[in-house]
């Protein structure tokens, strides 16, 4: 007899196991350890593997010779009714089993579990022998169970995060196109695997081109929803050659009407032309700065977060670049980033930073600052979504600096 | 997070203590407070933020979620006791210009 010490060891080492399998085939494994490893012990003589194929399941895997006792079994099959009605079950002598093909053709009271996964089904069927003890067939099965199911769920479920993941990194540029007289560049990092922030660049025609930088409330799956229709919305609106202000408006009764009326979205969006015009609408989002040589200057109109309210009122401001000028778009999660001393990062800090290296690349500029403020916050995780964007007005064409190296 | 309230006829002041409004849980106990305060009676309330220090987008929705509550209801919702740091967001945000806000309980209860 084994004894209790020496049986948990070997428990725990076929847990290890299990979480150490890779890939689908991790059932039949699992199965053969089961037998193998500790069959003697709890007085088990045989395993089967049935997978559900419609509505029959079908032995796709055995540890005992005669395969082809019972290939199948049907859904109604007492031992798969049983087993799935109570996920973990040892039949007992009173069991009537006379219904059970399994039963008829072995001759013997099994123990089973089942493995869901959505809608697939495994049933685990064990043979068990004469002397053999509930209590650890019933612990040891349902230990078994019980990782094997929120093993396949938890994986399951990151499966769709990293879907979610892929979805919203189609949906944000990886790039920034090159834009004649224009030096431009822009990360996001979110907090988590998914985000809230946004930004977003759109080319129309050689003379002007749009930027969009926003934030959703909130972090993770909920505000990437959100971001997924503020960035549709806008593209679809803006390939509409719709009024900037009526676009931000029609997507403010989307977000308000979405039943996730306590969510909210701050938007800024410009359109600037190669010649220096901007045009832009700001729904709530931390101003843009302008440096301008020694200057900073910030985009004084701006209107209410897209969201809250049934309707909002926004205006369009305007702003001329110069060569030389230099804008810088961020989310609150750059300049609020906190330090060991709970300061935040702030604008004055921003602008320091960004003064110092002011003539290297916008793309050089975005990495270095990125660096700044993850440093700043004694390099722990980022713990809200930050998102910051360099747009340099030239003084030479960056076609030109190329042709000049 | 921590909140207490008192009740003033259909007024209810609530005091929410976080040094961060905002975090995941706070957005459900806060809507439940407001849910069975309306569910009193309560037709005005008023949330003093004297202990919170910091605010972030996710304890602007819960604000946004109050005054939402509240107004549907025919009720009213107002601010009081805000710091700079609160009052900045509400500024970018411009959701000043959404929500009532005051200097003290007495000059919220007063109006």
């Amino acid at each position: 007899m084994i004894t209790p010490k020496d049986f948990y060891r070997k428990l725990d080492s076929l847990i290890k196991d299990i979480y150490t399998i890779e890939g689908i085939d991790i059932l039949p494994s699992v199965l053969s350890e089961l037998v193998n490893f500790l069959g003697k012990d709890l007085s088990i003589s045989g395993g089967f593997l049935y997978e559900m194929d419609g509505d029959r399941y079908e032995l796709i895997h055995t540890t005992e010779q005669d395969v082809a006792k019972v290939p199948y079994l049907s859904d109604q099959d007492d031992v798969v009714r049983l087993t799935l009605e109570h996920s973990c079950y040892i039949f007992n002598e009173a069991d009537d089993l006379s219904h059970s093909a399994f039963c008829c053709q072995w001759g013997q009271v099994p123990a089973a579990f089942s493995v869901i996964l959505e809608d697939k089904r495994w049933i685990f069927i064990f043979l068990l022998k004469p002397g053999w003890q509930r209590e650890e067939i019933e612990l040891s099965l349902n230990i078994v169970s019980k990782i094997l199911n929120s093993r396949y769920s938890s994986r399951h479920f990151q499966n769709y995060i990293h879907q979610a993941e892929l979805i919203q990194r189609s949906l944000l540029p990886n790039e920034f196109p090159k834009i004649e007289g224009f030096d431009i560049a822009g990360k996001s990092i979110p907090a988590e695997v998914v985000g809230g922030d946004l930004f977003d660049m759109l080319t129309f025609d050689e003379d002007y081109f749009g930027i969009a930088i926003g934030d959703a409330s909130g972090h993770g799956l909920p505000a990437a929803l959100v971001v997924r229709d503020v960035v549709t919305g806008l593209r679809m609106g803006m390939e509409k050659h719709m009024k900037m202000t009526h676009t931000l408006s029609k997507l403010n009764d989307v977000i308000h009407r979405s039943r996730l009326s306590t969510s909210f979205v701050s938007l800024f969006y410009a359109e600037i032309e190669t010649n220096g015009n901007m045009i832009y609408v700001n729904a709530g989002h931390p101003s843009p700065l302008r440096l301008k040589g020694d200057t900073v200057e910030e985009f004084p109109v701006g209107g209410l977060v897209l969201g809250p309210m049934p309707h909002v009122e926004l205006k369009r401001g305007f702003k001329e670049l110069v060569a030389g000028d230099i804008i810088l778009l961020f989310t609150d999660g750059l300049i609020e980033r906190i330090n060991s001393k709970g300061e935040p990062y702030e604008v004055e800090r921003l602008v320091n930073s960004v003064k110092k290296i002011k003539d290297r690349p916008a793309s050089e500029i975005v990495d270095k600052v990125l660096q700044d403020v993850y440093q700043f916050g004694n390099r722990i995780k980022w713990l809200d979504d930050v998102t910051f964007i360099v747009i340099k007005k030239l003084v030479k064409s960056i076609f030109q600096n190329e042709a000049d190296s | 997070m921590e909140m207490k309230h008192d009740i003033l006829d259909t007024s209810a002041v609530i005091a929410l203590q976080s040094n961060i409004l905002g975090t995941p849980s706070d957005s459900k106990d806060f809507e439940c407070k407001i849910q069975d305060l309306i569910g009193e009676g309560v037709t005005r309330v008023i949330l003093d933020l004297s202990d919170v220090k910091r605010i972030n987008s996710t304890g602007l929705a819960i604000l946004i979620t109050g005054f939402n509550l509240l107004t549907n209801s025919g009720g009213k919702f107002a601010l009081a006791n805000l710091n700079e740091f609160i009052k900045g967001a509400l500024t970018i945000t411009k959701l000043n210009n959404v929500f009532e806000y005051y200097d003290s309980i007495d000059e919220a209860i007063a109006h």
